[in-house]
């Protein structure tokens, strides 16, 4: 389990490409040659391991209004917490559901 | 939510610590290529021109996930934030749902979903409907086509119901909830919760709900 505290001067105004993260591209956008991207930090190693409970067992643990992400692939639901996939230390959960390996992102 | 692979092969996604539109860049561990989190695109390197299959899913808050897969699973993880809850809507007109395809794109901004409660629509031809809850502020778009049956939705004081048998939805699942269609299921497509600035900076030729024009 990856328990990074975050520094929040550096946190990305994520484009917050909620959801599904992102979508298709539509053309006329951003081509390759525009692609010049700004480092900031240096790479982070991939997040592929971290705890999971049972909604039944969450208790008072999340806040009813609080927003998540929730997924369904075949029979297996899962919720993400955007409060706690947020920061430049997370952002990217690579993870396994109903068989699918799927990348949570924020 | 993309699906983690290209063809047959796996890949695992980190944070590259770099921002492009100060949008997230992704990297995989296992060639090294640059992706565009908000595009699922990858832009340098080995992969570069592929793209990442969309999982749709769903923003919505705790209680209402919970209420409707007691049976599912939830990540725990320290807190990182506390920023993130309904109220983080508060000005709806900053935000859109927006789907992309090809050279297509499309949005519908909040504030207009909150009023409307339902927009029927389409997208690449198909018939599609935005369904919005405003206690949960939940978008989520949808297929109008329900077996051979195309509907068309209207909100009203009793919820979301189709013209064509009277049937009730709930907004966050695409389920009947009540009529002749009680039980039935709207198939969601991709759609994402973003910006609508930093929609309109990836996707400027983005047709938009109400037209910005």
């Amino acid at each position: 389990m990856r328990r990074h505290r975050l520094k929040p001067a550096i946190a990305f105004p994520l484009a917050f490409a909620l959801l599904a993260g992102g979508d298709r591209p539509a053309t006329a956008q951003p081509k390759a040659e525009e692609f010049r991207p700004q480092k900031l930090l240096e790479p982070l190693p991939p997040i592929t391991e971290f705890p999971v409970k049972a909604v039944k067992d969450v208790g008072e643990a999340l806040n009813p209004s609080e927003l998540v992400i929730g997924v369904t692939v075949g029979k297996e639901s899962r919720a993400y917490p955007v409060n706690m996939l947020t920061g430049p230390r997370r952002e990217i959960l690579n993870d396994t559901l109903g068989g699918k390996s799927v990348a949570a992102t924020w | 939510m993309y699906a983690a692979e290209v063809g047959k092969q796996k890949l695992t996604f980190g944070v590259s610590g770099m921002l492009w539109n100060r949008s997230l860049v992704m990297y995989d561990k296992e060639t090294g290529t640059l992706w565009s989190h908000i595009l699922g695109e990858a832009m340098q390197g080995k992969l570069k021109g592929e793209k990442l299959e969309q999982v749709p899913c769903v923003m919505t808050d705790w209680k209402t996930w919970s209420k409707q897969y007691p049976d599912g699973t939830v990540v725990m993880l320290s807190r990182s934030s506390k920023e993130y809850k309904t109220d983080f809507f508060k000005k709806p007109e900053q935000f859109v749902l927006g789907v992309a395809s090809g050279t297509k794109a499309k949005s519908w901004r909040f504030d207009a979903l909150a009023k409307a409660t339902v927009v029927n629509d389409t997208w690449r031809d198909k018939p599609v409907a935005v369904l919005f809850d405003k206690q949960s502020v939940t978008a989520r778009l949808f297929s109008r086509k329900v077996g051979d049956k195309e509907l068309t939705f209207e909100g009203g004081e009793k919820g979301i119901r189709d013209k064509e048998t009277g049937s009730t939805w709930e907004p966050t699942t695409g389920r009947a909830t009540a009529g002749p269609l009680k039980g039935e299921h709207l198939t969601p497509l991709e759609g994402i919760v973003s910006y609508r600035e930093v929609w309109a900076k990836f996707h400027p030729k983005s047709e938009t709900y109400p037209s910005d024009k």
